[in-house]
């Protein structure tokens, strides 16, 4: 996309941007869940609080005095408790060093009440490939990119249709967290009706462990250079959390300029979080992730040549 | 069907008539190169009745035995008049002179016309492309669609936006159509040029209401463009040299007087401009479009003459030699025309027209994906006119179409291995009856009513799905899945479309008009995004989208002033309709089998007045127009704000719904070579939603809205000034001799006062990488497509 408005900026027309202060319509603030939680031997935490408006950036206010359980619903023993920290923190802390959070294969519910009302949801702990290798690739630069070393990562989707991942990485220790560095998978393609099941992570998926940054003329900056560090995780989650996490890419990673004119209204994203009481809407997720990881210094070595 | 018959037997009726009579008819054209007057008006004085030419420019009037005066008018040209005594039917073919050409033998007189008080037709937007290159244009290319936005109740949501809206209606909503081929995709560069060469446009006429029962297949409106036919007296050269692109139409006689043809093409070159200034261009990457008009015809006799007709157009954008977007459109039209006697004229057209694009990614052989889409249709249709009288002329024909739609044809390569993600191709037939009378009942009623019949049949073969109940605005699952062979007919639809006009003349110079239509699309535009764009895909009725259908009431007075040097009308107008697609938040548009389990639909409605008032004559002329308008949408499962359990939808205005769309057009002769022309529009910012609240989810800031509102807010209104300055070359060299050559320089400064109008405001957490813990910093962004003021210069040439 980025390509596409550097062509058509040089076309003459050229599109501007600038940040505005603007009003926002008065509403009901919402209760909010993050519980999105790690097949893990560390202590997992669901933050419970009401939502900011939207200029807020301050932290929000947590919602005290909830109780929170995790339990498999095939298997009752099988259960988690929440105790609260700081105001609207609840965490479940490991026994043991091995005690590892939840079971895969396990269907697990989530109930929270708040003053009597009940809020819950359901997930389902999948199981996770592991990543085979790191590769670079090396690219010739041109008017879009410097000369540019970019890292992909080698897993393949596991047998069987309708695995979901999230793919995250980590360059010198820094989490790739901007919007539009979210790189999901539905098998080893985009979407359901990709039938891409049990390949490699297609390209771009393969690709897109890497800092996508420009400088002040547009130009991308190598991702790369030999010294440098790369971590990737590959995260199994939900299908409902592969659809979500799909509008929150649709709903934050904002092209602007001309990408403007290819995007989609601002929607809601349906929470998987639900209130006993019918006429009470809140967001939130509720997902558990099993996890591989692979990392690798960036050596001369690891370039791997790809014919054409 | 009953109102048919009874329709039919009334005009049975209206034939009835002992006396013998004859007729007169035939072609009305420009003396300069032969070319065809659509909307001629030939009047026989002494009865005070006559005819309009048609869009061949044939005429039909069939009087009693006598002695008449025979006037033959045209905009823009002068009159002729004919005494002739009839005894017998007999055929004048009249050639009509341009005002300011002089010619010694004929007696003529110039007056204006009175047409858009005196014609039954109502809410019709006419332009001739000699007023269409007056308008100041942007890159100073004379754009065809652009220049009907500026009338009244016609507007778009922004620069760069691909169609148009139409008293409030969607961009899907509009029937294009290029010498009677629909053309899917009217723009190039995304929004910023449309297809039409306007070297090989003659008419433009966009019919917002009261649309004749010839037309169907859309709910808003119909723009009908006409090509020319091609000079076919002599030779002719034009063309441009423009700031983007050029333009080059060669025209003339292939047979002197019987046959002629046009071609015109055009290309831009803003890539091979920067090549020299940038690398952007060495790898393989592009960024140009280009067209091909051509049109060819053939006097075969006096009661027969065929046209060829074709269009071909490419967008072009590659990233690199492996990596891009291209898209185009391809009509083609064969037509003949057909006197089955001096009353009885018939057309048959035959056309073929698609639309496509093509995707490509990816940076090898072994990883790359590619996509392709189109819709193709081919069409016959037969239409005829009986000129029954000087008070009535009967309209009927038909009409058959057959779609193929190819959603996506999509191959995906990852390390050599093969992903194919085709969807089923998709077919669909529509066909249409119509019959439409044109009466005038007495000097001051014109009654023009009729009906279409119209149906649609989706067609194997394919899989066709049954899909589950949900509270509206959630994914549909597919219960059912069934089978379908090749053209076995899935499903049918049918509709009844009647058609009715008015025109009641108070005085001479004024009228009062009302129209009502029903109208019924088949085949929808699907998108979600804010803007229309050339990735949009159309695609068919089926057991589970149902068509859209439509009523209009209208009504309007008409007044001239001043010898009608001025022209003033007020339309009112009311619509409502029916299946107006959207989509669940979050629906998958592309490369989605089950795209109909996303589909919601719910109702429209829009109404509006719009003022129009122009000034024909003088040095300083032109227009204003004004429209005070709404648009609004019900949908379940859309703007339910606090009814969670049913969703039920609240009326919420569309995103073309713009209340206030002002337009100001003034020409201004400073002398016989020099004229300034300027152009001013002003339009009610667009609606849009914005969130109230935010949330988390592991580091990622998400936007809300709580109270489920849709298109809450709006953006700040637009508004812009464009100038332009004209200068002819000089008509007579240095010797003292009419130049045969003539050549025009065009100034245009679009946008002058360097306005950032806003197309979008998005929300968002902007570009930087926030560390664990820490809480992101939320805004708002405005976007202007167009953020400067944007001068150039065009040089064009006739000879």
């Amino acid at each position: 996309m980025k390509n596409f408005i550097k062509i058509l900026l040089i076309s003459i027309v050229v599109a501007c941007e600038q940040d505005i202060t603007t009003g926002l319509p008065e509403s009901d603030p919402l209760v909010a869940f993050d519980a999105w939680l790690y097949h893990s031997a560390t202590p997992q935490t669901i933050d419970i609080y009401t939502t900011n408006t939207y200029f807020d950036s301050s932290e929000p206010v947590g919602i005290s005095g909830a109780t929170v359980e995790i339990t498999n619903i095939n298997d009752p023993v099988d259960t988690y408790s929440f105790t609260e920290g700081p105001a609207g923190e609840y965490t479940w802390i490991p026994l043991t060093a091995t005690d590892t959070f939840a079971t895969i294969g396990g269907v697990y519910s989530l109930t929270i009440d708040i003053g009597g009302t009940t809020y819950e949801s359901l997930t389902d702990l999948s199981a996770v490939p592991s990543i085979d290798s790191i590769y670079w690739r090396f690219d010739e630069g041109d008017a879009f990119i410097e000369d540019s070393y970019f890292a992909n990562f080698w897993a393949r989707d596991l047998e069987g249709k309708g695995d979901t991942y999230w793919i995250k990485s980590w360059k010198n220790g820094e989490l790739l967290n901007k919007p539009n560095e979210i790189n999901i998978a539905y098998d080893a393609a985009f979407s359901e009706d990709g039938d891409a099941d049990g390949l490699f992570f297609i390209q771009p998926i393969r690709e897109l462990i890497n800092p996508f940054d420009f400088d002040d003329e547009d130009v991308l900056i190598n991702p790369f250079e030999p010294g440098d560090s790369i971590y990737v995780e590959l995260n199994s989650i939900s299908q409902d959390a592969f659809f979500f996490l799909q509008q929150v890419q649709i709903q934050t990673a904002r092209d602007g300029g001309f990408g403007e004119l290819f995007a989609v209204p601002l929607a809601n994203i349906q929470s998987n979080i639900f209130s006993n009481d019918p006429n009470e809407k809140v967001v939130g997720f509720f997902n558990i992730s099993a996890i591989s990881s692979f990392g690798k210094l960036f050596t001369e070595d690891d370039i791997r040549i790809i014919e054409e | 069907m009953k109102r048919i018959i009874t329709l039919l037997t009334v005009i049975a009726c209206l034939h009835s008539s002992a006396q013998e009579k004859f007729t007169i008819n035939g072609y009305v054209k420009d003396a300069a190169n032969g070319e065809a007057l659509i909307g001629a008006t030939v009047l026989i004085k002494e009865i005070n009745g006559g005819n309009i030419t048609n869009v061949y420019g044939f005429y039909s009037i069939t009087v009693p035995p006598g002695d008449y005066t025979v006037e033959y008018r045209y905009i823009g040209f002068l009159t002729q008049t004919k005494q002739i005594s009839l005894s017998s039917n007999q055929r004048f073919d009249v050639e009509l002179v341009e005002e300011g050409v002089q010619l010694q033998e004929v007696v003529v007189t110039a007056e204006a016309e009175d047409a858009n008080v005196s014609s039954v037709e109502m809410s019709v937007a006419k332009m001739d492309i000699k007023t269409i290159n007056k308008i100041p244009s942007f890159l100073g290319e004379v754009d065809v669609i652009k220049s009907i936005q500026l009338l009244p109740g016609v507007t778009t949501v922004g620069e760069g936006a691909s169609g148009f809206n139409v008293r409030g209606g969607s961009v899907g909503q509009n029937l294009v159509l290029l010498d009677e081929a629909p053309v899917y995709n009217s723009s190039h560069m995304l929004g910023f040029f449309s297809v039409f060469n306007p070297d090989a446009v003659k008419d433009v006429k966009l019919y917002k209401g009261g649309i004749p029962a010839r037309f169907g297949g859309r709910l808003s409106s119909v723009l009908d463009i006409r090509m020319k036919e091609g000079n076919n007296k002599e030779y002719e050269v034009n063309g441009g040299i423009g700031t983007i692109f050029s333009r080059l139409a060669i025209e003339g006689p292939i047979k002197k007087e019987k046959a002629s043809f046009i071609i015109a093409g055009r290309r831009s070159y803003i890539d091979i401009l920067a090549r020299p200034f940038t690398n952007t261009f060495d790898n393989g990457a592009a960024l140009f479009f280009y067209d091909l008009t051509t049109k060819a015809n053939y006097n075969i006799s006096d009661k027969d003459r065929i046209y060829l007709s074709g269009y071909f157009g490419r967008d072009v954008f590659n990233f690199d030699d492996r990596q891009g977007i291209n898209w185009g459109s391809k009509t083609a039209t064969f037509r003949w025309n057909h006197l089955f006697n001096d009353r009885l004229f018939s057309n048959l057209t035959f056309y073929l027209s698609d639309y496509d694009y093509e995707l490509a990614f990816g940076e090898n052989d072994r990883d790359k994906f590619e996509w392709t889409s189109n819709i193709t249709t081919y069409d016959v249709k037969p239409e005829f006119t009986y000129f029954i009288n000087t008070r009535n002329e009967l309209t009927f024909g038909g009409e058959a179409l057959l779609y193929r739609f190819t959603p996506a044809d999509a191959v995906g390569f990852s390390d050599g291995e093969i992903v194919e993600f085709n969807l089923p191709h998709k077919r669909a037939a529509e066909y249409g009856l119509y019959v439409g009378n044109q009466q005038t009942v007495s000097p001051k009623l014109t009654l023009q009513y009729g009906a279409r019949l119209s149906g649609f049949t989706y067609l194997g073969p394919g899989s066709y799905y049954t899909f589950n109940d949900t509270i509206p605005g959630y994914r549909r699952q597919a219960v059912d899945v069934q089978t379908a062979d090749k053209w076995e007919s899935i499903k049918n639809y049918m509709n009844l479309e009647p058609r009715f006009s008015a025109k009641y003349q108070l005085t001479p110079t004024s009228s009062l008009k009302a129209s009502f239509n029903r109208t019924a699309q088949y085949i929808h535009l699907v998108s979600n995004t804010t803007a229309s764009n050339p990735l949009d895909i159309w695609t068919p009725s089926t057991n589970n989208i149902k068509p859209q259908t439509g009523i209009q009431w209208a009504a309007g007075y008409f007044r001239n002033f001043n010898d009608n040097d001025y022209e003033f009308s007020v339309e009112g107008y009311y619509k409502r309709s029916k299946n107006q697609i959207d989509y669940i938040d979050g629906a998958e548009l592309f490369i989605n089998e089950l795209i109909e389990g996303d589909v919601l639909a719910g109702d429209g409605r829009a109404y509006g007045l719009e003022f129009y008032l122009k000034k024909n004559e003088g040095r300083l002329n032109g227009w204003l127009s004004y429209t005070l308008g709404r648009s609004e949408l019900k949908i379940d499962g859309i703007n339910f704000l606090d009814d969670l359990q049913n969703r039920e939808g609240n009326w919420y205005p569309a995103r073309y719904d713009q209340l206030h769309n002002f337009k100001a057009a003034a020409f201004y002769e400073i002398n016989n070579r020099v004229s300034l022309s300027a152009n001013f529009t002003y339009l009610t910012g667009t609606p849009t939603t914005f969130p109230t609240h935010r949330y988390q989810i592991e580091y990622l800031t998400i936007p809300e809205n709580s109270a489920n509102t849709r298109n809450n807010l709006r953006i700040p209104d637009y508004h812009r000034l464009d100038l332009s300055l004209t200068i002819l070359g000089r008509a007579i060299n240095k010797k003292g001799k009419v130049r045969k050559n003539r050549d025009t320089l065009v100034i245009t400064v679009y946008n002058i006062y360097n306005r950032k109008n806003p197309f979008s405001i998005y929300f968002w957490q902007g570009d930087e990488r926030y560390a664990i813990d820490e809480v992101a910093e939320t805004k708002a962004t405005q976007v202007s497509i167009l953020g400067a003021f944007v001068p150039s210069i065009t040089y064009n040439f006739k000879f």
